[in-house]
């Protein structure tokens, strides 16, 4: 994508040029990166940077421009399509992560049982919770979607993202004075990619950061690695010698600023390792970026 | 027609097509990929006129080969040539004209529905194979998360690798999107000669992909 953008030197460049004149495969993966580049143009996902760079390169040549605006089109027609997979013809409400079906009614029983127990467990929270007074206003505010617990049959966690066995969560939940508070967004380890159900960061206008707590339940490791990337594989942040939040908590913090996060979905890849070794990844996390 | 394509004819042709592989049939399929490839190099390097910078890239090989010179690879041999026609066009950018430098417009990053387009869309997707209409539907469909697992679906569905069902459903996309462009440059061609401005927009006429020339898509 840095070569579709304009972002390589120019022997970066001209390297990559006699490598796909030479291979053409190479050359056939670029087109399908442009072609990916442009639905993510069409999409909104690219940050502010790679959107100013893809208008001055994109939108400045009618042809291109025709492109994008086919791109446009052909993302709404197959949004609106009823996108028939196995013979029937599904929304993407009705579609899980594990190619089953969802009997629409199921499907509404179950979002309505999943509201009803947050209704529920929200005004027994409530009742619980000490009033506490306002705390600073520069800070943003706790992620306004609850972290809901999915149904059963989504809850199954990725093999990559369950904890090592023997292996155990804080015996204690982290308290703000403990972690500093103020955060985004809360990761839970029970929120990974598979679960169908993802917390949303809303970022206000003039935030120029977010921190963001990720609670894992692990091992805990000496030193860990954030990566975040969009849905394609395309990495736009990340960072690493990260310590525990807390020493003894499988808990890790993250401040991120929020250029780099454009509008729509996430994927956030945690790895960890002991003192000099290489890091693993360890957790994956899906999460959804608004702004407001 | 231009005078590069006129170049190209005859045995200046044959002879490029010779020196890229003695089967005339995979010749005319390396014609067409290595155009591509100058195509792309040159609008990946912000050529306003990619495939007028790979027709005279290519004229100027065939010529050369033509005339005699020994080229053991004709594809490098090629990027040399484009590099050299990029430095000078870059030498020259103000023989282009105002039209072919339109800015971007403000509003084109989020238009309203282009409902031109979506016409031709719908009338070339009705033109595809019912399986690939399919794929490509399902495959470009939602958004973020909810795609990627869709596309995981769809290529369990397949029994191919999600890799291999991405490279299938872009080589599907790019017919596609070559259908419409000549659809669209069609019913813009019939409007601009109902109006009288035919020959602004006569910009394909340089396309090696034109009925009873070479054609092919790679796949």
């Amino acid at each position: 994508m840095a070569y579709l953008l304009g972002e390589l030197s120019e022997k970066e460049r001209a390297r990559l040029e006699e490598e796909y004149f030479a291979d053409d495969a190479l050359f056939e993966e670029i087109r399908v990166a442009e072609t990916e580049l442009i639905d993510s143009y069409v999409r909104r996902r690219l940050s502010d940077t790679e959107r100013s760079r893809f208008e001055a390169r994109y939108l400045a040549f009618p042809e291109l421009r025709k492109r994008v605006d086919l791109a446009r089109v052909l993302a709404e027609k197959a949004d609106s399509a009823g996108t028939p997979i196995g013979g029937r013809s599904v929304r993407w409400w009705q579609w899980s992560p594990e190619g089953r079906w969802w009997p629409r009614p199921a499907m509404v029983a179950a979002m309505a049982a999943v509201a009803l127990l947050v209704v529920v467990v929200g005004a027994w929270w409530l009742a619980k919770t000490p009033t506490r007074p306002e705390t600073t206003t520069a800070r943003l505010e706790a992620p306004t979607n609850p972290v809901v617990e999915p149904p059963d049959t989504l809850a199954q966690p990725l093999p990559s993202t369950q904890a090592p066995p023997g292996t155990s969560a804080p015996t204690k939940p982290l308290s703000d004075a403990a972690t500093g508070g103020g955060f985004a967004l809360v990761i839970a380890s029970s929120l990974v990619r598979s679960s169908g159900t993802e917390p949303v960061l809303t970022i206000p206008t003039g935030v120029e950061t977010v921190r963001i707590r990720i609670d894992y339940g692990g091992e805990i490791y000496a030193t860990y690695g954030v990566e975040i990337s969009t849905p394609e594989g395309r990495k736009v942040w990340s960072q690493s010698g990260l310590k525990p939040l807390v020493p003894g908590a499988a808990s890790v913090a993250i401040t991120v600023p929020t250029k780099d996060l454009a509008p729509g979905n996430y994927i956030l890849t945690l790895s960890a390792g002991a003192a000099g070794q290489p890091l693993e990844n360890i957790a994956e996390y899906g999460f959804l970026v608004t702004r407001k | 027609m231009k005078a590069s394509d006129s170049a190209l004819s005859g045995d200046t042709l044959d002879r490029l097509l010779a020196a890229l592989d003695v089967d005339r049939d995979r010749a005319g399929q390396a014609y067409v990929l290595l155009r591509q490839k100058l195509s792309g190099f040159f609008q990946w390097r912000g050529a306003p006129l990619p495939e007028e910078g790979a027709d005279k890239t290519l004229t100027v090989a065939a010529k050369r080969i033509a005339d005699g010179e020994q080229v053991r690879d004709v594809s490098r041999y090629c990027l040399g040539i484009a590099r050299l026609i990029l430095l000078e066009q870059s030498r020259t950018r103000d023989r282009f004209s105002p039209l072919e430098f339109e800015p971007p417009a403000p509003e084109a990053a989020n238009p309203g529905v282009d409902h031109a387009r979506m016409d031709a869309l719908e009338q070339c997707l009705g033109e595809l194979p019912a399986d690939h209409r399919e794929l490509i539907l399902n495959y470009y469909a939602d958004d973020g998360r909810t795609h990627i697992d869709r596309r995981k679906a769809l290529a369990r569905q397949l029994g191919i690798a999600p890799n291999a069902l991405r490279i299938r459903a872009h080589r599907i996309r790019a017919r596609l999107e070559e259908s419409v462009r000549q659809l669209t440059e069609e019913v813009e061609g019939a409007d601009d000669m109902k109006s009288g401005r035919g020959a602004l927009t006569d910009r394909g006429s340089t396309r090696l992909g034109k009925p009873g020339s070479v054609r092919h898509h790679h796949e």
